[in-house]
């Protein structure tokens, strides 16, 4: 149902952090936070809360926002943590604003990889069902193999199209490359897959009525599938295209194509990003591959996806699926490094759990 | 067909094995480092509500900003908070000992450590010299490890 | 800060609870999700498809043993192909989740929305040894650091502020014990007296075993409308009229300067913080006259007595000798934890949800034998942290205008 207070929520600072050889977890999170209030021109006091997507086992810390969230902005604010997904943490933020019980609030997300090196995968793994799936070494990479496998196995030249994708996104390495790289988890080779780095995100959002630059929060729409993964379709992503159902009709968005400038899709693997693509109603489901192919999806294409070429060269654990909402509010904000002309909104997706179990959808505009 | 009953519950074993690099900021680093090498403890200031806070920490999470100006602290202070601890705890002292925070002077904030060197053998005569606000001296281990248990409290005479 | 603004009403339409009892006797962490998520169906009178949101608490999952168990759990709770979010504020979990719940329905963007969560706390054996991790790596870790501790410290500081005896403190866990006794649900329900919780064992001092929660395993749930979502079938709404969260530093070293509300670690500030957010919301301007009840999260018994006083019910260092007096009886003045509290049932998990529940159940009625007759409004507390983040929710059986 579209919220009678659409157009209300905007963004009107962002920021995003790498550590440096001497960050703590905590000053590397308040590097980022510092950096979103401080381009918004606000300070902790004029927040009314906080929002986190902060995993406790990522971060090896047992209640890790007990740590974080002062680094976040906290002190005597309202604070919680979304634990499940980073797109949670901004879903509930949006509605923290709508509800009326906000005016002002900034999310956060995080994923330190130097701290938690081997055993973010360990971590990962330890999500799985103890009595069935434990056992039988059900991984993130695993699961990420999986869905690749199945779309490719019904594709033409499906491992060609997942190599276009992932060059594309890597901007000075070709098809044959990452074609000839390794396999990490067949069929996924090492170029098609993000190494591990460290990262924060902050966003700052706020009720629209501030005289100060701002992108508007359209919409944000998410969804879950089972948590069987036998049990999925693992390359068809209903629960995807339900979240864009709610995103699209929350931000009045009725042709995806015509009304949204840049896609910034959680290119976990190349496949995955091609499997977003009919979900999202950018082509049918069935022309996906093709459009792979195409080329139509490169920065200065009709359809551009990850303009700034999206998760390759690296993603934060956890927290990592936030830069997909900051490099959005670049493009409408128009200082992106690959820009997009005449764009007015932008949408990010982000996904959490073993091949995109959450699904979560964001729209960004300009603001009217 | 229906569930049969059983006697005994079925268990299944996991573990859990996680290792973690926790890098410390360089305001933790130093103190540790000085703490370890020189035998000092410091407190470091906000520039904006002015305290000195210790143990130091590179942020003030009220004023929200970095802290900065070390402060070396003396070896004195008082007693906060204490408690005497009974129960046993995997990779802890055998009970009883004292938990204590310790506002050192200089310092207004206060750090948690062991005060050691009172007799536990009775709880109430214990209580008749453990009190918040006794004066307590802040010692060091004759060999520290850069750890935070390299200082302990004791009261003072 | 916030101007208050007067969102959309939101009602609790039915609750669930399974029985709280000990980890080794209890059904799997999805199976307790599942009942107390149907028990509250029922009572709703609604199917999970009528469902459209589902927002999950859970506490640290190093307690149960599946990391991000919000995946794993999807199915148990009606979320496939549903939205579904996960909550984790330490023991304050419950009632973060209800809060967020409360946003989904006051938003607009949601009709009905299922809370629901679940623990079994000694999966991983003692649950102190998972704690010793939520403690700063580089300064507490080395230390004997635990929640035990932490509350006995506080317990120390106010009886040196205000002379609280272990005797007062006592009383208080015999009123637990007897209105958890009452408490169809409780995990203990075993009355006590004064002197045998003085003759308990001490774990730190001064907090002894029977000044202190168990560690339980159970579910709970709770099922939130819009009010024109409101069936005619469902349980009498509980209008939620206040909600809101205040987070202290997390340095319990930081804490001991008076602030100028007059408190320091012995007390709980961010509660009181909390409690004057939502009270503004609900309209409360005298808590003590216009409160019915409350449950508040107190999982040791000197925490209940510096609750009373952060929300407002006595004046800052009295509260102990009103305990004594009988005040906060299941049959006071103003009953507090009628239902036992967290001394008597708390899986960390959901233990402010069962506030909340509980909270709900005295404004419809159906609390049985432990019900403060006519109670129209309670109070429900969250803890959570170093004795770091509160968080307060009001509920009425009156809808807000």
């Amino acid at each position: 149902m579209a919220s009678k207070l659409a157009g209300s929520v905007v963004i009107t600072g962002i920021a995003e952090a790498s550590s440096e050889r001497e960050d703590s977890l905590e000053t590397l999170v308040f590097r980022g936070a510092r950096a979103a209030l401080d381009e918004a021109g606000l300070d902790r006091g004029d927040l009314d809360g906080v929002v986190l997507a902060a995993s406790d086992q990522t971060d090896g810390r047992a209640i890790t926002s007990m740590l974080t969230s002062g680094p976040a902005g906290a002190y005597l604010n309202d604070e919680i943590n979304v634990a499940s997904s980073p797109g949670h943490a901004l879903a509930l933020g949006f509605m923290q604003i709508l509800s009326g019980t906000h005016q002002r609030l900034l999310v956060s997300s995080w994923g330190k990889s130097s701290e938690t090196a081997g055993s973010v995968q360990a971590a990962e793994r330890l999500s799985a069902d103890p009595f069935f799936e434990r056992d039988g070494g059900l991984s993130a990479a695993a699961a990420a193999a999986f869905q690749a496998q199945q779309r490719r196995v019904n594709a033409t030249d499906g491992a060609l199209a997942a190599a276009r994708i992932a060059a594309r996104n890597h901007g000075d390495v070709d098809e044959a490359a990452i074609l000839a790289s390794a396999v990490v988890a067949s069929p996924l080779r090492e170029l098609e897959v993000p190494p591990e780095i460290d990262r924060t995100f902050s966003i700052l959002l706020e009720r629209a009525g501030r005289d100060t630059p701002a992108v508007t929060l359209s919409s944000v729409g998410w969804c879950s599938d089972s948590g069987r993964i036998a049990e999925r379709d693992l390359s068809a992503l209903p629960h995807l295209q339900r979240a864009a159902e709610d995103a699209y009709q929350r931000a009045g968005v009725q042709s995806p194509t015509d009304e949204i400038g840049s896609w910034h899709l959680h290119d976990y693997t190349p496949d995955a990003e091609i499997l977003a693509y009919g979900p999202l109603g950018i082509c049918a489901a069935a022309a996906a591959n093709d459009l792979a192919l195409s080329g139509a999806t490169a920065y200065g294409g009709l359809l551009p996806v990850n303009p700034d070429g999206g998760s390759v060269r690296g993603e934060a654990p956890f927290g990592g699926p936030m830069a997909k909402v900051l490099a959005a509010v670049r493009q409408v904000r128009g200082t992106a490094t690959n820009q997009v002309s005449d764009l007015d909104r932008a949408l990010a997706q982000l996904t959490t759990g073993f091949a995109g179990q959450f699904q979560t959808v964001a729209i960004v505009e300009r603001q009217q | 067909m229906s569930t049969p009953e059983s006697t005994e519950p079925w268990v299944v074993e996991q573990r859990w094995d996680l290792t973690y690099n926790h890098s410390a900021d360089p305001v933790t680093a130093h103190f540790l480092r000085t703490l370890r090498d020189e035998g000092k403890v410091l407190g470091i200031g906000c520039p904006v509500c002015k305290r000195v806070l210790a143990p130091p920490r590179p942020v003030c999470d009220r004023d929200f900003c970095e802290t900065e100006g070390w402060v070396e602290l003396g070896s004195t202070g008082t007693l906060e908070l204490f408690t005497i601890m009974y129960l046993a705890i995997d990779g802890l002292p055998e009970p009883p000992y004292v938990l204590a925070y310790v506002m050192p002077e200089g310092a207004d904030t206060a750090i948690g450590g062991f005060l050691e060197g009172v007799d536990l053998s009775s709880t109430e005569a214990a209580l008749e010299h453990l009190t918040v606000g006794a004066p307590v001296t802040i010692e060091l281990r004759d060999e520290r490890q850069g750890r935070i248990t390299d200082l302990y409290f004791r009261l003072a005479e | 800060m916030t101007d208050v603004v007067s969102p959309r009403a939101v009602a609790a339409v039915g609750v669930g609870q399974t029985p709280f009892g000990p980890t080794s006797e209890a059904p799997t962490y999805v199976v307790m999700l599942q009942q107390a998520a149907s028990q509250a169906l029922e009572a709703a009178n609604l199917t999970i498809d009528e469902i459209d949101a589902v927002v999950l608490a859970l506490a640290p999952e190093s307690l149960m043993g599946v990391n991000h168990a919000e995946r794993w759990c999807t199915d148990y709770i009606g979320g496939r192909m549903k939205p579904v979010l996960r909550i984790q504020t330490g023991g304050a979990t419950g009632l973060s989740a209800v809060q967020a719940g409360y946003q989904h329905v006051a938003s607009g963007l949601y009709e009905r929305v299922l809370v629901v969560g679940a623990d079994r706390v000694r999966e991983s054996g003692d649950a102190q040894k998972i704690f010793n991790k939520i403690w700063d790596p580089f300064y507490e870790r080395a230390l004997p650091f635990t929640t035990i501790t932490m509350i006995a410290m506080s317990a120390v500081r106010y009886m040196h502020n205000y002379g609280m005896t272990e005797r007062q403190m006592a009383r208080v866990s015999q009123k637990a014990h007897y209105n958890g006794a009452l408490n169809p649900n409780a995990h203990i329900r075993r009355e006590v007296t004064v002197d045998e919780v003085m003759e308990s064992r001490y774990l730190s001092w001064p907090l002894k075993l029977l000044d202190a929660c168990p560690q339980s395993a159970g579910g709970c749930a709770v099922v939130l409308s819009s009010a024109d979502a409101v069936k005619p079938e469902s349980q009498s709404p509980a209008w939620i009229t206040g909600v809101s969260m205040a987070g202290e530093t997390y340095y319990i070293g930081d804490r001991l300067e008076t602030s100028e509300r007059g408190y320091d670690y012995g007390d709980a500030e961010a509660l009181a913080v909390a409690a004057e957010r939502a009270y503004a919301m609900a309209g409360i301007t005298d808590p003590r006259t216009q409160i019915d009840a409350v449950e508040t999260y107190a999982s040791f018994t000197p925490v209940e007595i510096h609750n009373a006083e952060a929300l407002g019910l006595a004046d800052l260092g009295t509260a102990a000798p009103l305990f004594e007096e009988g005040f906060f009886d299941l049959d006071g003045e103003i009953p507090l934890n009628p239902s036992g509290g967290v001394i008597c049932t708390n899986p960390i998990s959901v233990t402010a949800m069962v506030r909340f529940v509980e909270a709900v159940l005295q404004v419809q009625g159906r609390a049985g034998a432990h019900q403060v007759p006519g109670a129209k409004t309670v109070v429900a507390t969250g803890a959570g942290g170093s004795h770091q983040f509160f968080n307060v929710a009001i509920v009425s059986s009156e809808q807000p205008k």
